[in-house]
C-alpha cells in the first residue's frame, strides 16, 4: 500500500521550495521509481487530508518561532501522524563564531534541536552531518545527494560537449559556482586565482554563478577576465535553474574550493554532481566533503588548501584537454551510472521504512494527549 | 482532560459566505454534535445557517443516526434585520445535500413546538430574537420537548447591548443547571439537560471543574474559533484588496496626469534650489573667511601648548581656581601678546615656510573639529542653533572675530562641554553584533626588507582575508633579487602598487613612501612579518568608526609590547612572544581574541607600529613618520602617537581582532638595543619626559587591555567547558522557573548561564508568569531566551512532564513545581539554584521563614548554590549539602570603560535599596553623605536602586557632587559600573556579591562586606577592601583610604579585573547541568 507523505519544505517568504528541497525531497519521492511506494504531496503547512507521514525540512519556514512549532508538533501529535526531519546543512555550527551574521539565531538553533529531538527520526545527507545530529536523535540515517537525470538532456551535454572539444587550449571559460555564502571558501583561493588568470588572460576568463555582487566580485579580481553570470529571475527555481545551466554554461573546468570548518566538512558533494553530469571536470578541495568522491586524477582533481597547489592543479587543467576530456567523461560516467535518482531514489523508501519500523514499537507507548506540547513558548 | 478528544473540532467545514458572529463557535458546534450523538438537533432562528449547516456537516461526518429541524421565518427580527426571500432561497439551495436527514420548518418557533414529542431532542440551539422575554419563552416553551441527556446551546451571551438579553437568562440559567460558556465570538452558553448526560459531556463538565481546564478548554475552542474568523477575514479582505486593485487601475491614468503636473512643479523647485544653492555657496565662502582667521588663532595656541604643555595645563588650572572673568580676558590677551611674538620668530625659520600649506590644512581641521565638538553645546547652552547663530552674528558686529575667538576659547574653558561629556545617558551596549563588510577605501601598506617566507606568508593572508575596497601599497626596501622579483611578480598578479627603493632607507622612510602613494580613507601600516585572519580589517575599521575621534587603531597580537596577549612580559622580564600551541592556528587564536573580547576599544597613550591603521583625517593633521629624527627606524611610531595624542587624537586598541607577528628582526640585539636607545633617547629630547611617561602610563596600567590579558588567559578552560556541554547536555530540556517582574542580581547570574547552556545547544525555556511579562521584556530587552508566560503558577502542571528537568530559583517556586509534579504523568528532574539563604530574609520562627526553610527539603531534588558559605548555611540549617557551582557573572557584558580613569575628582558609586535593609541602605546614605561632607572637592557620588524622591536619599540632595539614577536595567547598570571608580556595597552579608563582582570587572575598586560569600571573590588589600559592614568608621577609613589614595585604587582596580575573569559563567552553567543531570550528585544531596 502507497504511504501518504507530505513534505513541508523549508522555504523564504516567497512560500517557493528551495533548491536543496528540490534536491533532497521533492524529486527524489516524486521520482517514478518510487511511485509504488510513496504518494507525494508537498506544502508549506499540513494538508486538510488525511497523511501518513510528514517529512520537516531544516527550519521549515524563515519567519518560524518556537511557538509556530509548538503547534505544528502539538497538531501533529492530535493527528497521530509521525514526522522525520531532514536536514541537510550542519545549521547548529553555522556562524557560531563571534561577530557572523545572526543566522541561524538562537531561536532557530532551539527550534532546529527540538525538531531533530522530537522527530520518529532524522535523515541527513552525509555521515559528518550524522554523527553531529546523532547526539539529538540516534533514529538517524544518511541518505546522500543524488540528481534527478530527468532534469538532463544527456545528448545535447554529449553534443556539446564533444563540439567544446574541437576548440582546444586557445580560449578557455572556468567557472564557479556558489551562493554568497561561500565567499570565504572563493577568497581561500583568490591568490592562485589572480596569479592562473593574469598569466593568461589571453587565453583563460572566469564566469562566477551565485555571488550576485558584481561590485564586490570586481574589488576581488580588479582587471582580470572575471564576469558574473545572472540567472534570470525566472530561472531561480531548481529545475528550471538546471535546464538554463545546461543552456547558457559552459565551462571548460570549474572549481570547488572549501574552507575546512565544522559547518563546511558537513556538506555533501553536490558541486562534484552538478558539475559531473554537465560535462565539466573540477578541482576540489581536499574535504570530507569529496574525498570519498573525487578520485584524484581520475575523475576530478583534489587539492589542499594551498596556494601552489591551487595554482598547479589550475594550470594542469588548463594546458592539458585531454586531460580534462577523460576526467570530466570519469566523473560524468561515475554520477549518471551511480548517484542519479534512477537506481537511488529507492533509498529514500528504505530510510523511511526503516525510521518507521524502530519506532513503531515504542509509537503505541506514546502519550498522544492534547496537552503534550506546550502552546505558550515564546522567544 | 486526556480522556477527551477534540480532534473533531479541527475538522474543516465548508462555511456561507456572509458574515456571522457564529462562526467562531463552529469547531465547538461541530465537536458537540459528534460527541453528543443527537438523534433530534432542532436549531431556533437559522438566518443564513451557519450554524445549522455546520452541525449537518458533523452529523454527515460522523455518520450519526440524526435528523436535523431548522426552525425560521426566515423575514429576519429587529436584531438581525429584516431581510428579503433570498436568503431562505439560498439556505434552501443548501440543505439539498442533506435533505436525507434535515427539513426546513418555515413557521414560528411557538408552531413548530408542536411537531415534537415531549422528551425527544438531544440537541437544541436557541439563536432566535434575543431579548430576554424571548430567549426566556422559546427555553421555557422547548423545554418539554428535551431529553434527560440533551444539551441546549444559547448563543449572543456575552452581548449586552441593543436590548439583547440572552446574558441575563444565561445568569438565570447557569445558577439552576449544569453549564459551561465562552465569552468569544458574542459568547455561548452550553446548557446540560438531565441527568443522563454522555460520557463526553460529563467529562468536559468535570474538565470545566478546575481552573487549569477551564483555561485550557477556553483558550483551546477560543483559539480555534479566532482562527477561522481570520481566515474569513483574510478572505474577505482579499476580495476587498480585488476590487481596490481593479478600482485602482481605473484611477491610474489620472495620477499619471498629476504625477506630470507635479514633475513640472518639482522641475520649478529644483531651478529655485539651484538658486538658492548659489546664494549658499556665496555665503560659504564668506563663512570660510572668518573660519580661515578663527582657525589662525587656533593653530597659534595648540602651537603654544604644545611647546609647554605640562606648565601650562598647572597654570591654567589654577588661574582658573582664582582669577575672575575679567583677568582671565586680561591673561588671554596676553597670552596671545606672547604667542604673536613667538610666532613671528618661528615664521622667519625656514621650516615653518615650508611646511606651511600643511599647518594651514592641519589648522583647518582642527578649526573644523573643534566647531563640530562645541557646535552641540553651545547651541544648548544658548537655548538652540538659531538663537546661537543669533549670538555669533552680535557677537562679530560688536567685538569682531577676536571677541569671538576670545568667546569660543573662555567657552571651552568653562567646562560645560566637560559636564556635557561626563554625564551622558547610561548607554546600552549590545551583546550580539555582526561585523559588517567596511565600504571605506583602505590602503594596506607593508614595508619589505627581505625575509621572503615571512613575506609570502603575510601577503598571503591579506589576500585570503581582506574583502574589498582595499589596496596593497608594497614598498620595496632594497630587497635581494629573489624578494624583488616575488614582489614584483606578486603586485602584476595580485594588483595593487610597488614602491621600489633600490637601496634601503630604512622604515621610516619606507613606510612615508607607501603613504604619500596611498590615498584610502583609512591606511594600514603592516609589517611584512605579520599574519591576519578572517575579518581583521572589517574589525578594525568598525573600531576606528565607533568615534571619529579615533585616529589610530592597533589590533592585539602574540608579540606587540602592550598589545600582547595572554601575557605582556615573559618570565626574564622582556617581552612576551606568546609562541602559539602547535595545535592552535592563527585563525583559532583570532576566533578566542574575538570570542573574549567586549570590543570595548581602549584608548592607550601608545600603539604598536607592527600593525597600524591610521585615519586618513589624521595623518592630514599630524603628518607622517618623522624621518628627520627617526630616519632610522624605531621611535618612529611612538613619536606619531605622541604628535596625534596632543593633537588630540585618541589611540584605540581594536580588542576584537588578532594579528600575528612573528617578529624577524632585522638587526642583531646588540644593534637593536643601540638603536631602541638611541631613538628612546631622541623621543625625550623631541617631547620632553612627562608627556611621554603620561602616555606610558595610560598604555601600562589600561584596564582593557589588562581585561583582554586575563581573559585570554582562560579561554581554554571555557572552551573545553563549552564543548563538555555540548558533548553531554546537547538538546536536553530544562525548564527554569523564574519568577521575577524587575532585573535583579539573581536573574541576571541565572539569565547568564542559561545563556550559555543555550549557546551550547541545551533547550533551556524561562518560566515566568504573564503579568511580569511587560516589565520583563523591558528589564531584559535583549534577552534571546525561550519563554514560557503562564497565566498563573498552577499552569506549570500542564508543561513541567515536557521538559527533562525544571529548576527553582526562589523558596516559593519550590512549592509550585511540587503541585505541578503531583499532577504530572512524567516527572522529570528537580533541581533548586540557591542564591542565598533565603530564610534569613524574614523574621525568624515566622510563617515565612519556616517556608522558605522547609523549601530546602519540600520535594526529593538537586540542590545547588554559588559560595562556600551559602552551601554552609544550609547544610547548618537542614543538614542538606548543596552542590557547589562557583561565582559568576555575566562575562560578556561587564568590562573596564575604554578610556582611563584619571586621577581627579573619584566617582563613588552605590545601590540605595530602602526596601531591603539586608542591603544596608541607611549605612550607604550615612557614608556617602559624610564622604560628600569631608572630601567635597574630590568626591562625586552616584547612586541607583531607588527613586530621586525617596526620603532615605534626602540628606545627599544638596551636594552638587550627588546624582541618583533610579531604577536601572540590568545595561544601565553597565553602564554606570564603567564610570564608578569606587563601588561600595554596605550589604549585612552577601552571599556571592554579584553587584561588586561587575563592578570589579567594570575597573571599579570596590569596599564589601567581609561577612558572607564575597570574600571567597574578593582578596581583602588585594583586589578590594572588606569590611564589616556594620561598623561606620571602619568603613569611612577605608572609602578615605581609596578616594586620598589614587595608587591604591588602581593597584587595587587592576587586580579585580584580573580577578574577575576566571568567574566566567561557563563554568557555573556547566556544573549546573552536571548537577541536574548527574546520578551520583542526586544521591549525595539526597541524603
Amino acid at each position: 500500500m502507497k504511504k501518504r507523505i507530505h513534505v513541508m519544505f523549508e522555504c523564504g517568504a516567497d512560500g517557493m521550495p528551495y533548491g536543496a528541497s528540490h534536491i533532497r525531497l521533492l524529486r527524489p519521492l516524486s521520482h517514478p521509481s518510487v511511485q509504488d511506494q510513496v504518494s507525494l504531496t508537498f506544502g508549506t503547512d499540513l494538508p486538510e487530508f488525511a497523511v501518513d507521514l510528514v517529512i520537516l525540512e531544516r527550519g521549515w519556514r524563515h519567519d518560524h518561532t518556537l511557538a509556530d512549532q509548538a503547534r505544528l508538533l502539538k497538531r501533529l501529535t492530535l493527528l497521530g501522524i509521525p514526522y522525520i526531519y531532514e536536514i541537510d546543512d550542519n545549521l547548529l555550527d553555522l556562524n557560531v563564531e563571534p561577530g557572523a551574521p545572526d543566522y541561524p539565531n538562537s531561536e532557530q538553533r532551539q527550534i532546529i534541536i527540538r525538531y531533530a529531538r522530537n522527530a520518529a527520526g532524522i535523515i541527513v545527507s552525509t555521515h559528518a552531518l550524522k554523527r553531529r545530529m546523532a547526539r539529538l536523535n540516534p533514529n538517524i540515517h544518511v541518505v546522500g545527494n543524488h540528481l534527478d537525470e530527468r532534469l538532463f538532456d544527456f545528448d545535447y551535454l554529449q553534443r556539446r560537449f564533444q563540439k567544446r572539444q574541437e576548440f582546444g587550449d586557445s580560449s578557455l571559460v572556468i567557472g564557479y559556482m556558489g551562493t554568497y555564502s561561500h565567499l570565504g571558501d572563493l577568497l581561500m583561493i583568490v591568490e592562485p586565482l589572480r596569479r592562473f588568470l593574469y598569466a593568461r588572460k589571453d587565453s583563460i576568463r572566469m564566469e562566477i554563478v551565485g555571488i550576485g555582487d558584481e561590485e564586490l566580485v570586481r574589488g576581488l579580481f580588479n582587471d582580470l577576465p572575471v564576469s558574473v553570470v545572472k540567472v534570470p529571475s525566472g530561472q531561480v527555481e531548481y529545475p528550471r535553474f538546471m535546464t538554463w545551466m545546461q543552456r547558457e554554461i559552459e565551462w571548460d573546468f570549474a572549481i570547488a574550493p572549501l574552507v575546512a570548518s565544522e559547518f563546511n566538512d558537513c556538506k555533501s558533494d553536490l558541486k562534484f554532481l552538478d558539475y559531473s553530469l554537465n560535462f565539466i571536470p573540477g578541482i576540489y578541495s581536499a574535504t570530507e566533503s569529496y574525498i570519498e568522491t573525487v578520485l584524484n586524477q581520475r575523475n576530478g582533481l583534489l587539492v589542499p588548501a594551498e596556494s601552489r597547489e591551487w595554482t598547479d592543479a589550475l594550470n594542469l587543467l588548463a594546458e592539458d584537454s585531454a586531460f580534462r576530456r577523460t576526467l570530466s567523461e570519469e566523473a560524468f560516467s561515475y554520477v549518471r551510472e551511480s548517484r542519479t535518482l534512477e537506481k537511488n531514489a529507492v533509498r529514500w523508501g528504505e530510510a523511511i521504512e526503516t525510521i518507521l519500523a524502530k519506532i513503531s514499537g515504542s509509537m503505541a507507548d506514546k502519550d498522544h494527549s492534547l496537552d503534550q506540547i506546550s502552546l505558550t513558548v515564546t522567544a | 482532560m486526556s480522556e477527551l478528544d477534540f480532534s473533531a473540532a479541527l475538522e474543516k467545514i465548508d462555511i456561507a459566505p456572509q458574515p456571522s458572529a457564529w462562526i467562531g463557535h463552529i469547531p465547538f458546534g461541530t465537536w458537540i454534535v459528534e460527541v453528543v450523538k443527537p438523534r433530534v438537533l432542532v436549531e431556533l432562528g437559522t438566518h443564513f445557517g451557519h450554524s445549522y449547516f455546520s452541525f449537518c456537516q458533523a452529523v454527515e461526518r460522523a455518520r450519526l443516526d440524526a435528523k436535523c429541524y431548522a426552525v425560521d421565518l426566515w423575514q429576519g427580527d429587529e436584531h438581525a434585520g429584516l431581510y428579503g426571500e433570498e436568503v431562505f432561497s439560498d439556505v434552501q439551495s443548501r440543505n439539498v445535500q442533506f435533505e436525507s436527514f434535515s427539513r426546513l420548518l418555515r413557521m414560528t418557533f411557538d408552531d413548530a413546538v408542536n411537531y415534537f414529542s415531549d422528551g425527544s431532542i438531544d440537541l437544541l440551539h436557541i439563536d432566535g430574537l434575543h431579548t430576554y422575554e424571548a430567549v426566556k419563552h422559546d427555553f421555557e416553551s422547548w423545554k418539554p420537548k428535551l431529553t434527560q441527556r440533551s444539551v441546549v446551546l444559547f448563543h449572543d451571551i456575552n452581548v449586552r447591548e441593543r436590548g439583547f438579553g440572552v446574558w441575563r437568562l444565561w445568569e438565570e440559567l447557569s445558577g439552576a443547571y449544569p453549564t459551561i460558556e465562552f465569552m468569544h465570538s458574542h459568547g455561548l452558553g452550553v446548557l446540560f439537560y438531565g441527568p443522563d448526560q454522555c460520557p463526553a459531556t460529563v467529562s468536559l463538565l468535570r474538565s470545566f471543574g478546575t481552573e487549569a481546564g477551564r483555561s485550557y478548554i477556553t483558550r483551546l475552542f477560543g483559539g480555534l474559533g479566532r482562527s477561522i474568523e481570520i481566515d474569513r477575514k483574510i478572505v474577505d479582505l482579499s476580495k476587498a484588496l480585488s476590487e481596490r486593485v481593479e478600482a485602482a487601475a481605473g484611477t491610474e491614468e489620472e495620477l499619471r496626469h498629476q504625477v506630470a503636473a507635479r514633475d513640472e512643479r518639482i522641475g520649478e523647485l529644483q531651478a529655485q534650489h539651484a538658486e538658492v544653492a548659489a546664494r549658499l555657496k556665496v555665503k560659504e565662502a564668506q563663512l570660510n573667511v572668518c573660519e580661515t582667521r578663527v582657525s589662525d588663532m587656533y593653530g597659534r595656541l595648540n602651537h603654544l601648548e604644545t611647546l609647554d604643555e605640562l606648565r601650562r595645563a598647572e597654570q591654567i588650572k589654577r588661574e582658573r581656581e582664582r582669577a575672575s572673568s575679567q583677568l582671565q580676558l586680561a591673561q588671554a590677551l596676553e597670552r596671545e601678546a606672547a604667542l604673536d611674538a613667538s610666532l613671528r620668530e618661528v615664521w622667519a625659520s625656514t621650516s615653518w615656510k615650508v611646511t606651511r600649506p600643511v599647518r594651514w590644512a592641519g589648522a583647518r581641521l582642527a578649526n573644523a573639529r573643534a566647531v563640530k565638538r562645541l557646535f552641540g553645546p553651545a547651541s544648548k547652552a544658548t537655548g538652540g542653533r538659531l538663537r546661537l547663530m543669533q549670538t555669533v552674528g552680535k557677537v562679530l558686529a560688536q567685538e569682531g572675530i577676536s571677541g569671538l575667538k576670545r568667546r569660543i576659547v573662555a567657552f571651552d574653558q568653562s567646562g560645560y562641554v566637560a559636564h556635557m561629556q561626563t554625564e551622558p545617558a547610561l548607554e546600552q551596549r549590545q551583546t550580539h553584533y555582526t561585523v559588517n563588510r567596511h565600504s571605506a577605501t583602505v590602503d594596506v601598506i607593508v614595508c619589505v626588507h627581505n625575509a621572503l617566507s615571512d613575506v609570502k606568508n603575510c601577503l598571503s593572508s591579506v589576500v585570503a582575508h581582506t574583502l574589498p575596497p582595499y589596496r596593497i601599497i608594497v614598498v620595496d626596501d632594497g630587497s635581494d633579487e629573489d624578494t624583488k622579483n616575488y614582489l614584483a611578480e606578486f603586485v602584476q598578479e595580485q594588483g595593487g602598487v610597488l614602491v621600489r627603493h633600490d637601496i634601503a632607507k630604512g622604515y621610516t622612510l619606507a613606510a612615508n613612501a607607501g603613504m604619500r602613494v596611498s590615498n584610502g580613507e583609512f591606511v594600514v601600516l603592516l609589517n611584512s612579518d605579520t599574519v591576519v585572519s578572517d575579518q581583521w580589517l572589517d574589525r578594525m575599521v568598525e573600531c576606528a568608526a565607533s568615534d571619529p575621534r579615533i585616529g589610530m587603531v592597533g589590533p592585539l597580537s602574540n608579540t606587540a609590547s602592550w598589545q600582547s596577549v595572554p601575557r605582556i612580559f615573559d618570565e626574564d622580564g622582556d617581552w612576551s612572544s606568546n609562541p602559539l600551541p602547535p595545535e592552535l592556528t592563527i585563525s583559532a587564536m583570532a576566533r578566542r581574541v574575538a570570542m573574549a573580547s567586549r570590543r570595548s576599544y581602549p584608548r592607550v597613550g601608545f600603539l604598536n607600529g607592527f600593525c597600524l591603521l591610521i585615519r586618513r583625517e589624521q595623518l592630514t593633521d599630524v603628518g607622517l613618520f618623522d624621518e628627520e629624527t627617526f630616519g632610522k627606524g624605531y621611535g618612529e611610531e611612538n613619536d606619531l602617537c605622541i604628535r596625534a595624542f596632543l593633537k588630540g587624537w585618541q589611540l584605540a586598541v581594536a580588542d576584537d581582532v588578532y594579528v600575528f607577528h612573528a617578529q624577524s628582526k632585522s638587526y642583531s640585539t646588540e644593534r637593536r638595543m643601540k638603536l631602541v636607545k638611541a631613538a628612546d633617547e631622541n623621543l625625550h629630547r623631541k617631547h620632553t619626559s612627562a608627556p611621554i611617561m603620561s602616555q606610558l602610563e595610560i598604555t601600562r596600567y589600561n584596564l582593557g587591555l589588562t581585561a583582554a590579558r586575563s581573559r585570554m588567559q582562560v579561554m581554554d578552560e571555557r572552551l573545553r567547558i563549552r564543548e563538555q556541554i555540548r558533548q553531554r547536555f546537547e538538546g536536553k530540556q530544562i525548564l527554569i522557573v523564574l519568577p521575577i517582574f524587575h532585573a535583579g542580581g539573581g536573574a541576571n547570574v541565572i539569565l547568564s548561564e542559561a545563556s550559555v547552556l543555550q549557546e551550547c545547544g541545551v533547550d533551556v525555556v524561562i518560566a515566568n508568569i504573564e503579568v511580569a511579562r511587560a516589565s520583563f521584556e523591558t528589564s531584559y530587552p535583549n534577552c534571546r531566551l525561550a519563554k514560557l508566560w503562564l497565566s498563573d503558577w498552577n499552569q506549570l502542571s500542564e508543561h513541567a512532564h515536557l521538559y527533562d528537568a525544571i529548576v527553582a530559583t526562589l523558596y516559593l517556586s519550590v512549592f509550585w513545581i511540587k503541585a505541578a509534579l503531583e499532577k504530572c504523568p512524567h516527572k522529570p528532574v528537580v533541581g533548586y539554584y540557591i542564591q542565598d539563604f533565603e530564610p534569613d530574609f524574614f523574621e525568624e520562627g515566622s510563617e515565612s521563614y519556616r517556608q522558605a526553610l522547609a523549601s530546602y527539603s519540600e520535594v526529593p531534588m538537586k540542590l545547588m548554590t554559588k559560595t562556600r558559605w551559602n552551601q554552609r548555611m544550609v547544610v547548618e540549617k537542614t543538614g542538606k549539602t548543596p552542590a557547589l557551582v562557583g561565582p559568576s557573572f555575566d562575562w560578556s557584558r561587564f568590562s573596564p570603560p575604554a578610556t582611563q580613569r584619571s586621577p581627579g575628582k573619584v566617582v563613588v558609586c552605590a545601590m540605595v535599596r530602602p526596601s531591603t535593609p539586608r542591603r544596608g541602605p541607611q549605612m550607604t546614605v550615612n557614608i556617602l553623605r559624610r564622604l560628600l561632607t569631608e572630601r567635597a572637592d574630590a568626591v562625586q557620588v552616584r547612586t541607583f536602586g531607588c527613586v530621586s524622591t525617596d526620603p532615605i536619599l534626602d540628606s545627599l540632595k544638596s551636594f552638587p557632587g550627588y546624582r541618583n539614577y533610579g531604577e536601572l536595567s540590568s545595561a544601565e547598570v553597565e553602564a554606570l559600573m564603567r564610570r564608578a571608580d569606587v563601588f561600595l556595597d554596605l550589604s549585612v552579608y552577601q552571599a556571592m556579591g554579584l553587584s561588586c563582582l561587575e563592578a570589579m570587572a567594570s575597573g571599579a575598586t570596590v569596599i564589601g562586606p567581609v561577612n558572607g560569600g564575597l570574600s571567597e571573590i574578593v582578596i581583602h588589600e588585594e583586589s578590594g577592601l572588606l569590611v564589616d559592614t556594620r561598623d561606620e568608621e571602619q568603613i569611612m577609613r577605608a572609602c578615605l583610604r581609596l578616594v586620598d589614595d589614587f595608587d591604591l585604587r588602581r593597584r587595587l582596580g587592576t587586580a579585580g579585573v584580573e580577578r574577575t575573569s576566571i568567574y566566567f559563567p561557563d563554568r557555573s552553567a556547566s556544573a549546573l547541568a552536571q548537577t541536574i543531570f548527574s546520578d551520583e550528585t542526586a544521591s549525595e544531596v539526597c541524603q
